[in-house]
C-alpha cells in the first residue's frame, strides 16, 4: 500500500556517471544492493568510527554484517578525501541505514547515506580534478574536517598570495600562512589517516580540525 | 539532479532550515505541506482523489479549536462521486496510517451522506423525479468495507485495530449501527477463547475488542454493559494466562520474588484491562482528549449493519500443519507481554491505566510504528499530536501572552515532550527485543530534539536522570545497556554536552555498581564514535582521574608485547612481522613458522607451538591494526596460515582468542571487530568465543555480553541462511519438477494416460549438499547454546558466588555490595535475558540441552540458586514454571 509519507529508504535521484548499465537496470540493481555510499564525512574520520556507528543496523541473527568499509581516498594523495562505501551482506542492512543513519551526525558531522551499486576497483578514489571529490573542487566556504577551503579556492588564495608577497619588501611582518601552504601539501601525501592537524592552519585561529565548530549544515 | 539536491519530504527533510531555531511557531506554518510530494508527479484522478482525502485537515493549526475545511473536501469528494472506490482507498490508507484523525474522518464521512444534487438533465427533461440514489456516504463506507475482510483474510493486525477506531467513531454519528459494531468485537472476543491461543494472536485481538470499547463507550454501554462485561473478562483471563512470562520481561528485576509487580512499570494488556474495568466502575473521565466532532451526526439514515465474520486462524498455523519440511529454527519470534517503563508521575505524563492515559500511549506507539520509514516526518507529526486532540489534553508551551488563558483550560495539561519521551523509549526497551531496530527509536528522539530543542531537550534530559537512578535498583542488564547505547549515540549527534559533573559523587560507589558500569561503558561507547582526547575534553577532572576508573588512562592502542627488545621471542616475532609486512606467500610463512617452531622446541620451549601461534597471530594482527580495511586484508591474504594456527583443534583456537585478547587489551571494539571476522572465515567457532568471553573480566560485563551475543547471533545466522538455501533450491527443484509435468500431461493428453505418477524423488545433489551444510551449521549452533548454557551454569553455581545476592535481605542491603555480589547480579540477569532472547532457538534442542546441563544440579528445592536456574529456563524455553 502506498504510504503517506515517503521512505527514507529510497535510492536518491544520483547517477554514476561512469557506470555502463542503464537506469532502469541500475534501479534494479539498488533495490537488491547491499552496499552504502556515505558522503560528506571527515578526513579525520576512521573506518573504526564508521564500523561502530554502522554496526547499529547490522541483522547478526540474520546472517548480516558489515563485510567491508572502502574508504575513499583522494586520487592522487591516497589519503582520506571524506567518503566511503560500507558493504553489508544484506540489503535490509543497508535500507535501515538509510532510514536510522543518514542525516545523522558521525564524528561531529552529518553524513548522508545513499544506496549504491556496488564498489567496483577505482571507486574508491575521488573524481575531482585535484583528486578529491567533487564536491570539495568548488566548494566555497572553509570546512576544517574536510581539509579547509575547496581545492578552485585553496589555488586561487595560493595565487592570490604569492602575488602578494611579491610585493612585499623587507621588514614587513612575515605572514603565518604563505609557506605553510606548500608544506600543508607535502604533509598530505605522507600522512595516511593522520589524527594530527595535518592540513594548512588558518588565519581565523580555526587552525585545529578537530576542534572545528558545529557544522549542521548537510550541503 | 545533482548529488547533493534531494528532494526535501514535506515537513522532514532539512531541520537545518527549520529546526535549529527550534520554535514551534514555525513549523506550524509548514504543517500543511506534510504530504506534498507524496502523489505530486503525474497525478492520475485516482491519486488526486485518495491525497485529498489524505490530506483532509492537515493545514489545520495548532489550535484545536479550528473546524476542519468539511464542506470544502465534502464537495471536492462530490465532484467526484463516481469515484468510490478511490474515495475508500483514500479513507483506508488515512485510517491504516494517520491514527490521530480517526474521528475527522469519521466525521467526513457524515458529511459524505449529505442528499445529493438531482440531476439537473432529469429536471429540464420533465421526467419523473429518479428514487434517492445510494448515499456517498454509505458506499465508502460499503467499499472501506471489503478493504477491512481483506486485511482480516492477511491478519493485518494494526489495519484491523485502526479500522475498529473508525468504525467505533462513525459509529458515534450514526453511521454503523452500535449493535453490528458490538459483534464485531465480539467475533475479535471469540479469538481469545479458542483453545491453545498464541500470545501474538490473542493479544492483538484484545487490542482490538478493548480499544473499540474504550472509543465506543458511549454508545454502548447503556444497552450492552453486560456484553461488555464478558468482553473484559475476557481479556483479563486471557491477560493472566502470560502471569509467569512476565517475570522475564520485566524492565525491573528483583531476583528474588517470583512474581513482583514491577514499580514504575506497566504491562500493557494489564492497562488495557484497568483502564477498561475503570470505565465500568466509574464511567467516563471528565476529561476526554479525542476530539469527538459529535456535531456531524447524521440522523436521517439507516446505519450500516457491519457483516459478521469469524476471525480467520494465523496462516503460519495453517502452513505448520500442512508443510512437514524442515522449519527454520528462530524464525518466528516470541511473542511475550511489553512494559511501559514509567519515568514521570501521572500530573506529568497520562496513567496508562486509565482509559484517556491508554488511548494517548497508544496513538503514540502507532505513530511510532507506522512512520519508522520517515523518523523525520514521524518527529514532525509526534511533536503536532496535541492539535488533534481536545485542548488542554498536554500543556502549551506558546509564549507568555496565550499563557495565562491556558491555565484557565480544563485538562489535565500533560507535558508532550515527557510523554513522547516515555513512550519512546518503552518500545525502544521492549524485552526481549524492541518492534524495530534501537537505532530507530535513538534517531526518532534525535529527530525530536532537532525539531524543537528548548523543549524535547530538557524532557530527555530527565529521562536520563531517570533511568540512571533506577540502575542498581534492579534496572535490567538489556534495558541498561540499551539506555547507555542511546546515552552515547544521542550524545555524538549533540556535541558529547552533558553535565557529568552532577554523577561526580557517584565515583564513590563501587567499581562494580551498575551506576560506575555505566559511566565507563557510556563513555567507551562515546570514545567509539568520537576518539580518546575529544571524550576526555568534555569530562570533568574527577572522571579523568585514574581512581575514578571512568576512562582508560589512554587513547585505544593495540598492546605488542614482543615489541619490547628484552622479550624473550622479540627476535622470533620480528621476523614474522617482517614476513607478513612484506606479503610474503602464506605457504612460505606457513613453512616459516614451522622452522621457528622447531628451531623453538630443539632449543628446549615445551610450549613452542602455542608460543609461535601467539606470536604470528599478533604480528597479523600489528600489519592488520592500522585499520579495519587493513585487517581484513591481513585476514583474507593469510588465510592459509590461520587456518594452520588452529588446525590442532579446540585448544588452538583458544589460544587464538586469547592472543586477540591480549594485543586489544585496550580496545573492546576491535576485539568484538577481529573476533567477528575470525567467526566469519571460520577461523574459531562461536563455542570458542563464548568461553572466550566468560574467561574475560567481569568489569566490562557490556563487552562480555557484546562478545556472547555476536557468537550466537553468528552461530544462529548462519543456520538460518542455510536453511533458507535449502528451502529455495527445493522450492525450485519442485517448481521444475511441477512444469515438466504439466508439460508432460498435455502431450499425454491426446493418448488419455494417466499422468507420469509421482517418481518417488531422490533428493538431488544441490539438495543432499544443502542439507549437509544446514547438519553442520545446526551441530555448531547447538554446540554454541548448549555452551553459553554450561558456562551460566558453571558461573551460578560457583561456590565464589555469594548465593545471597537471591535474598531479600541483601537485597535491601546492596549498598554493601562488592564486586563479588554485583558480577554475580549481573550474571543472573543476563542469564535471564539469554533464555527469554534465545528462547526460539534454545527450544529446538531444549530437551537434550536441559538433560545435559541441569542434570548435576542439586534439588531444586533445597537450592535457591538451582531452583531459579531451572524456573527461568523453563518459564522461557519450556512455556511455565517447572
Amino acid at each position: 500500500m502506498a504510504h503517506v509519507v515517503q521512505p527514507l529508504d529510497a535510492p536518491s535521484g544520483y547517477k554514476d556517471s561512469q557506470h555502463r548499465l542503464d537506469r532502469q537496470r541500475q534501479l534494479e540493481h539498488l533495490s537488491k544492493s547491499t552496499t552504502l555510499y556515505v558522503g560528506n564525512l571527515s578526513f579525520y574520520t576512521t573506518e573504526e568510527q564508521i564500523y561502530e556507528l554502522f554496526s547499529r543496523c547490522t541483522n547478526p541473527e540474520e546472517g548480516g554484517g558489515i563485510k567491508r568499509i572502502i574508504m575513499g581516498l583522494d586520487r592522487n594523495t591516497k589519503t582520506p578525501c571524506g567518503f566511503c562505501f560500507v558493504e553489508y551482506y544484506t540489503h535490509a542492512e543497508a535500507l535501515a541505514c538509510m532510514r536510522y543513519v543518514s542525516g545523522t551526525k558521525l564524528d561531529e558531522r552529518i553524513v548522508r547515506c545513499d544506496l549504491d551499486l556496488g564498489y567496483a576497483d577505482g571507486r574508491q578514489f575521488g573524481r575531482g580534478k585535484s583528486g578529491g571529490q567533487v564536491r570539495d573542487e568548488h566548494r566555497q566556504d572553509y570546512d576544517a574536517g574536510r581539509g579547509g577551503w575547496g581545492a578552485q579556492t585553496q589555488a586561487e588564495k595560493r595565487r592570490e598570495r604569492e602575488e602578494l608577497y611579491a610585493d612585499v619588501g623587507p621588514g614587513t611582518v612575515p605572514a603565518v600562512g604563505g609557506g605553510d601552504w606548500k608544506s600543508a601539501d607535502a604533509a598530505n601525501t605522507s600522512t595516511k589517516r593522520a589524527r594530527s592537524p595535518g592540513d594548512e592552519d588558518d588565519e581565523d585561529g580555526r587552525a585545529n580540525p578537530r576542534f572545528r565548530g558545529d557544522r549542521d549544515e548537510e550541503d | 539532479m545533482s548529488y547533493n539536491e534531494r528532494p526535501s519530504y514535506g515537513g522532514g527533510g532539512g531541520y537545518n532550515r527549520r529546526g535549529r531555531g527550534g520554535n514551534r511557531h514555525d513549523y506550524e506554518r509548514r504543517g500543511g505541506h506534510g504530504h506534498r510530494d507524496d502523489f505530486s508527479y503525474a497525478e492520475t484522478l485516482e491519486q488526486r482523489i485518495k491525497s485529498i482525502v489524505v490530506k483532509f485537515s492537515d493545514e489545520q493549526p495548532l489550535d484545536p479549536g479550528f473546524t476542519p475545511p468539511f464542506e470544502r473536501v465534502a464537495n471536492q469528494l462530490f465532484d467526484n462521486a463516481n469515484q468510490v472506490s478511490a474515495i475508500a482507498e483514500g479513507f483506508r490508507i488515512a485510517v491504516s496510517q494517520l491514527p490521530f484523525k480517526a474521528p475527522y474522518y469519521a466525521a467526513l464521512l457524515a458529511r459524505l451522506y449529505a442528499p445529493r444534487p438531482k440531476p439537473e438533465t432529469a429536471e429540464q427533461n420533465g421526467d419523473a423525479p429518479p428514487e434517492d440514489p445510494p448515499r456517498l456516504g454509505r458506499l465508502v463506507l460499503e467499499d472501506y468495507w471489503k478493504g477491512f475482510q481483506t486485511w482480516l483474510d492477511k491478519l493485518s493486525w494494526p489495519e484491523l485495530r485502526l479500522s475498529i477506531h473508525f468504525f467505533a467513531h462513525a459509529a458515534k454519528l450514526n453511521l454503523i449501527s452500535a449493535s453490528s459494531l458490538l459483534a464485531l468485537l465480539q467475533s475479535f472476543a471469540a479469538v481469545l477463547e479458542e483453545p491453545g491461543v498464541s500470545y501474538a494472536r490473542g493479544s492483538n485481538a484484545a487490542f482490538c475488542v478493548g480499544e473499540g470499547i474504550i472509543r465506543a463507550w458511549s454508545i454502548l454501554h447503556e444497552e450492552h454493559l453486560a456484553a461488555i462485561e464478558t468482553m473484559i473478562t475476557s481479556i483479563a483471563n486471557f491477560s493472566d494466562t502470560a502471569a509467569t512470562e512476565k517475570y522475564l520481561v520485566q524492565p525491573m528485576i528483583v531476583l528474588h520474588v517470583r512474581n513482583a509487580a514491577p514499580a514504575s512499570s506497566n504491562e500493557i494488556l494489564e492497562s488495557l484491562v484497568s483502564a477498561l474495568r475503570d470505565l465500568t466502575t466509574n464511567g467516563v473521565p471528565s476529561y476526554n482528549p479525542i476530539r469527538e466532532l459529535l456535531d456531524s451526526k447524521v440522523e436521517d439514515v439507516q446505519p450500516f449493519e457491519l457483516p459478521s465474520f469469524l476471525v480467520p486462524p494465523d496462516v503460519l498455523d495453517m502452513d505448520s500443519l500442512s508443510d512437514g519440511a524442515e522449519t527454520v529454527v528462530g524464525d518466528k519470534k516470541d511473542d511475550l507481554p511489553a512494559y511501559l517503563i514509567r519515568l514521570f508521575d501521572n500530573t506529568m505524563t497520562p496513567d496508562p491505566t486509565t482509559s484517556t492515559g491508554y488511548t494517548i500511549r497508544t496513538l503514540i506507539s502507532h505513530v511510532t510504528n507506522i512512520f519508522e520509514v520517515n523518523r523525520k516526518e514521524a518527529a514532525r507529526l509526534l511533536l503536532e499530536l496535541p492539535k488533534w486532540l481536545e485542548r488542554g489534553t498536554f500543556k502549551s508551551t506558546k509564549p507568555d501572552a496565550a499563557k495565562v488563558e491556558e491555565s484557565e483550560q480544563a485538562g489535565p495539561q500533560w507535558l508532550l515532550e515527557n510523554t513522547l519521551i516515555e513512550t519512546i523509549l518503552s518500545m525502544a526497551f521492549y524485552l526481549p527485543s524492541s518492534p524495530h531496530k534501537l537505532i530507530y527509536y535513538i534517531s526518532l528522539i534525535s529527530e525530536l530534539c532537532k525539531l524543537s530543542p528548548t523543549t524535547v531537550g530538557p524532557a530527555v534530559g530527565k529521562s536520563i536522570r531517570k533511568l540512571y537512578t533506577s540502575l542498581g535498583d534492579g534496572l535490567d542488564v538489556e534495558v541498561a545497556r540499551r539506555f547507555t547505547e542511546w546515552f552515547a549515540t544521542h550524545m555524538s549527534n549533540f556535541g558529547y554536552a552533558w553535565v557529568w559533573k552532577e554523577w561526580i559523587p557517584d565515583i564513590a560507589l563501587p567499581a562494580a555498581h551498575p551506576r560506575r558500569a555505566f559511566i565507563r561503558r557510556a563513555i567507551e561507547l562515546e570514545i567509539r564514535m568520537s576518539y580518546y582526547d575529544r571524550i576526555v575534553k568534555s569530562l570533568p577532572e574527577q572522571f579523568q582521574a585514574p581512581e575514578a576508573e571512568a576512562l582508560p588512562t589512554e587513547a585505544p592502542a593495540i598492546t605488542f608485547e614482543y615489541e619490547d627488545p628484552t622479550n624473550p621471542h622479540h627476535d622470533v616475532a620480528q621476523t614474522i612481522l617482517g614476513l607478513l609486512r612484506d606479503r610474503t606467500k602464506a605457504e612460505q610463512v606457513i613453512t616459516e613458522t614451522e622452522t621457528l617452531r622447531n628451531q623453538l622446541q630443539e632449543s628446549g620451549d615445551a610450549r613452542a607451538d602455542s608460543v609461535v601461534r601467539a606470536i604470528t597471530l599478533q604480528a597479523l594482527l600489528n600489519v592488520g591494526s592500522r585499520s579495519f580495511s587493513h585487517l581484513l586484508n591481513a585476514i583474507e591474504r593469510y588465510l592459509p596460515v590461520l587456518r594452520s594456527l588452529v588446525a590442532s583443534g579446540g585448544e588452538a583456537r583458544a589460544e587464538v582468542l586469547k592472543a586477540v585478547g591480549a594485543f586489544w587489551a585496550r580496545s573492546g571494539q576491535m576485539v568484538a571487530i577481529v573476533v567477528d571476522k575470525l567467526m566469519q572465515y571460520q577461523i574459531v567457532e562461536p563455542a570458542d568465543v563464548v568461553s572466550f568471553a566468560f574467561a574475560s573480566s567481569e568489569t566490562s560485563h557490556a563487552t562480555q555480553w557484546e562478545l556472547v551475543r555476536a557468537a550466537l547471533d553468528k552461530a544462529n545466522g548462519r543456520t538460518r541462511i542455510a536453511s533458507r538455501r535449502l528451502a529455495a533450491i527445493r522450492k525450485e527443484e519442485e517448481d521444475a519438477r511441477a512444469k515438466k509435468m504439466v508439460a508432460a500431461m498435455d502431450v499425454d493428453a491426446s493418448e488419455s494416460a494417466a499422468p507420469a505418477t509421482d517418481e518417488p524423488t531422490a533428493d538431488s545433489e544441490a539438495v543432499i549438499s544443502a542439507k549437509k551444510a544446514c547438519e553442520v551449521l545446526a551441530r555448531d549452533q547447538r554446540t554454541a547454546l548448549a555452551k553459553t548454557l554450561e558456562c551460566f551454569i558453571q558461573r551460578l553455581t560457583d561456590p565464589a558466588a555469594p548465593r545471597a545476592v537471591l535474598e531479600p535481605s541483601s537485597w535491601d542491603a546492596r549498598e554493601s555490595w562488592g564486586a563479588p555480589e554485583w558480577h554475580t547480579w549481573q550474571a543472573w540477569c543476563w542469564y535471564r535475558h539469554f533464555c527469554r532472547a534465545y528462547a526460539p532457538y534454545l527450544r529446538a534442542y531444549a530437551q537434550s540441552l536441559s538433560i545435559v546441563s541441569f542434570a548435576a544440579l542439586p534439588p531444586p528445592e533445597s537450592d535457591a540458586v538451582s531452583a531459579l536456574l531451572r524456573r527461568t529456563w523453563s518459564i522461557a524455553v519450556e512455556g511455565g514454571e517447572p
